[in-house]
């Protein structure tokens, strides 16, 4: 009995690690980047809106905090750099400490998503 | 295969774990990226499951859905009658205050099945907490409370359609429409069919696994706004049929002395009636709350049809409660009110085999109870430190004036670390015959205080009232993992009791309920610990292991509650593509069992105490894509590894003509697969 638990344990940890090893995640790579900066937004809606617009090949990690107003992310420097992150994130939008989001893109925004509180005509 | 394990552990170790925590020390890690997050705006520790992570457990009703939680446990005590009951802190789910929107429901009778006939399809969100809750909802809930919420906002969709079906003969439908009258009065109707056609018997016993099923459930509500007040109307009812026993019989005679022609029956229906209203005046701090509930409740059983041991109950619930908030200064709030109940219960239990006949073999008994009482809670919060300070007194017609205090504390140490501590006073008047219905589906001996002495008892049942002191601490630690907020939280509970109520199924031949009082009650204890987190984009995994020890005076010593792990391990693994696939991987280790005593026939030994069940696992997987014209399907497996518990009705030698389904502790049916759609029209 104490064997097939052990079994039990085992397999469901090779499964893991192994999941984890296909995604990329415990190779160390050397070209990796941790960075963050600020990205303005007002809810759940601009939360998928930022995070899925950096979900792509090249970034392994996207993470924004809408009480910080802070964007967290884990990129490969060989396919990006940090300029490049602040446009993919105004493209959508979102204006960043960096790069103002367009005004037209700004402005087909959903309501809950205005979160530019000095410009109230919209 | 060490190597295999100390491979793994290097690679979880030496990845780049840690890497991100210390340039996040400032910031707040919230965990909302999960499907089961955390609720630390109240003063204790409390766990919100949304719509998202009941998806995951397809079928059908709430108390089925409660599969992934770790802290809420399900388990069928019998091998008839399919009634799954709810479990925490290794502490059966009659200590569980269960409420609709913070008001009472699923109480009385109704605790054994009532969560097994509310449609988790409906459900929006369940918040599950630990220890005793507020004593602004009574002196009830001395494990915990479990508070639902059917979809009832301005979001939901105007048409719901949900339908489900799976291979072992079941069939679900479920159906919600919202009608916006205006932007503030909306009505809900809710309209659900489920059922078991097909006979299953998967582990050959000669029994069915599920019994054949017949359920409806009927309700609406309406919820409106003012300027100054805010509130909702409504009425379910629900009605719910069980045809189980022998395969072959099924649909046959009821009178029967063949084991092989064994038979069980029930008929249950429920009826609630609501009203909440909030006062919000224009000026002051303070607000008016008033609940109102009525409800009918009405069970008709055939546990036995080779004693024609026959159950009936009827019950009627009328209660409420008033309360007022109020706060005084900035930091210090306050909580009053008064609340009343009456209740009327009729019951009638025939057919018992009782070891001293005294008074015939029939009780018929009520518990007509009157309570009021009124309760104050001081809350004091600032910034870190939250605190809850409440006591109620209440009076009973059958037992008198009583008092119950209760603490709540909460300290966020800083913006990453919570710690909670509680502790409180807990009790319930006890249903023993409605709450351990699947105990009686046997042959075994009556043994009770309510059969002896009948009538003439001064406490409903001739036993008391079942108290008790719960009080636990938690921890909960929000961190950045791999570039992601991770949670890991740590429960330590206690309950401590000072009269409860058990039934004793430690020899074969009998079931005694007993009230224990003093050191005998015993006490139980239990470790929940929890860690998510998201290994990559899109990806979250969920690793929970609970431990309990339950101890009271069980046969001539204190032991373990029969048929409970101690150990529980959970893993869930849900992954989602760019466009919308999701799947889910649900794995459960279910640690042994301590079995009670089992007779010595079919060539059998006769088992002592102490043998325990084996370990068992449990995987559930599922497949699901959501379209964007608001259609979505699921496909999925339960019980992939087929296991079966192969024995958990118990027939006597022939001759005897008698049977036992108490040693059920595995599933009877094994794999099960299963597909479904949700449709929503907005």
């Amino acid at each position: 009995m104490k064997k097939r638990i052990k079994n039990i344990i085992t397999l469901v940890l090779s499964i893991l690690t192994l999941s984890l090893n296909s995604c990329g995640l415990l190779q160390g790579n050397k070209n990796k980047v941790n960075t963050s900066f600020t990205v303005y937004g007002s809810c759940e809606m601009c939360k998928e809106r930022i995070e899925s617009s950096l979900d792509r090949k090249g970034i392994q990690t996207a993470y924004w905090s809408q009480e910080d107003q802070k964007l967290f992310v884990t990129y490969n420097s060989e396919l990006f750099t940090e300029e490049q992150l602040h446009n993919i994130v105004a493209m959508v939008g979102h204006d960043t400490d960096k790069v103002k989001a367009d005004d037209i893109v700004y402005q087909n925004l959903p309501g809950c998503c205005h979160y530019r509180k000095d410009e109230t005509k919209w | 295969m060490v190597r295999i394990i100390v491979c793994s552990g290097i690679l979880l170790l030496g990845s780049p774990l840690f890497a991100q925590i210390d340039t996040l020390k400032t910031v707040e890690i919230s965990t909302e990226q999960s499907s089961q997050k955390y609720d630390t705006d109240g003063a204790r520790l409390s766990t919100t499951i949304t719509e998202n992570e009941f998806k995951k457990a397809a079928c059908c009703t709430l108390s089925e859905s409660f599969e992934l939680s770790n802290t809420v446990e399900v388990s069928n005590k019998d091998g008839i009658s399919g009634i799954r009951q709810v479990e925490m802190l290794g502490l059966s789910g009659k200590y569980v205050l269960m409420t609709q929107k913070n008001m009472p429901n699923l109480n009385g009778i109704a605790q054994l099945n009532g969560l097994s006939n509310i449609p988790g399809a409906f459900v929006a969100n369940v918040n599950i907490a630990k220890g005793n809750g507020s004593t602004t909802l009574g002196f009830e809930g001395l494990t915990g409370g479990i508070d639902y919420d059917l979809k009832s906002s301005a979001k939901d969709p105007r048409l719901f359609l949900n339908g489900y079906q799976n291979n072992q003969g079941r069939s679900e439908v479920n159906l919600m429409l919202k009608n916006e009258i205006n932007p503030n009065l909306r009505n809900f109707t809710y309209l659900h069919g489920g059922t078991q056609w097909i006979t299953t018997d998967m582990n050959r016993d000669g029994y069915t696994d599920m019994p054949i099923t017949d359920r409806i459930y009927l309700g609406n509500q309406t919820h409106f706004q003012t300027k100054n007040t805010e509130g909702m109307i409504g009425a379910t009812f629900w009605n719910d049929k069980k045809l189980g026993g022998a395969t072959n019989e099924i649909g046959g005679s009821e009178i029967t002395t063949n084991p092989s022609n064994f038979l069980f029956k029930s008929n249950e229906q429920r009826l609630d009636v609501f009203a909440k209203l909030g006062i919000i005046p224009d000026e002051g701090e303070t607000t008016f709350g008033n609940i109102l509930n009525l409800s009918h409740h009405r069970m008709n059983y055939n546990l036995n049809s080779l004693l024609g041991r026959l159950y009936a109950a009827d019950e009627m619930r009328l209660s409420y409660s008033g309360l007022m908030q109020t706060e005084i200064t900035e930091i210090w709030g306050l909580k009053t009110g008064v609340s009343f109940l009456a209740s009327q219960l009729e019951e009638t239990l025939m057919g018992n085999r009782e070891s001293i006949p005294v008074l015939g073999q029939t009780y018929t008994g009520n518990v007509n109870e009157l309570q009021f009482g009124g309760f104050a809670e001081a809350v004091y919060a600032t910034e870190s430190l939250k605190m809850v300070f409440g006591a109620r007194v209440d009076h009973s017609n059958y037992y008198g004036w009583f008092f119950t205090p209760r603490t709540h504390l909460k300290w966020d140490i800083n913006r990453n670390n919570s710690l909670f501590f509680q502790g409180g006073y807990g009790r319930r008047q006890a249903y023993v015959i409605a709450e351990n219905i699947p105990l009686l589906i046997n042959n075994r001996i009556l043994e009770a205080p309510f059969l002896r002495e009948n009538n003439g008892n001064l406490y409903p049942y001739g036993l008391g009232q079942e108290r008790g002191w719960n009080y636990g601490v938690s921890y909960l630690k929000r961190l950045m993992f791999w570039g992601y907020p991770s949670s890991i939280s740590v429960d330590v509970f206690r309950n401590q009791f000072d009269s409860r109520i058990v039934v004793d199924q430690e020899s074969f031949e009998m079931v005694k309920f007993v009230h224990l009082k003093g050191a005998d009650a015993g006490f139980s204890e239990s470790i929940h610990t929890e860690w998510s987190f998201m290994p990559a984009m899109r990806f979250e995994v969920r690793l929970a292991y609970r431990y309990v020890n339950n101890i009271q005076q069980l046969g001539d010593r204190m032991q373990l509650t029969p048929l409970l792990s101690r150990h529980r391990g959970l893993a869930t693994l849900t992954y989602k593509t760019r466009n919308k696939w999701y799947f889910d991987l649900v794995g459960s280790l279910n640690g042994p069992k301590r079995v009670f005593e089992l007779p010595g026939v079919r060539g059998i030994p006769a088992t002592t105490n102490g043998t325990e069940t084996p370990t068992y696992a449990l995987f559930n997987a599922q497949i699901r894509k959501t379209f964007p014209f608001g259609l979505e399907l699921y496909i999925g497996a339960e019980n992939l590894g087929n296991f079966r518990q192969m024995d958990p009705i118990f027939t006597y030698p022939s001759g005897s003509n008698a049977i036992d389904a108490s040693y059920s502790w595995g599933p009877a049916n094994g794999r099960m697969f299963y597909f479904g759609f949700r449709y929503e029209l907005n």
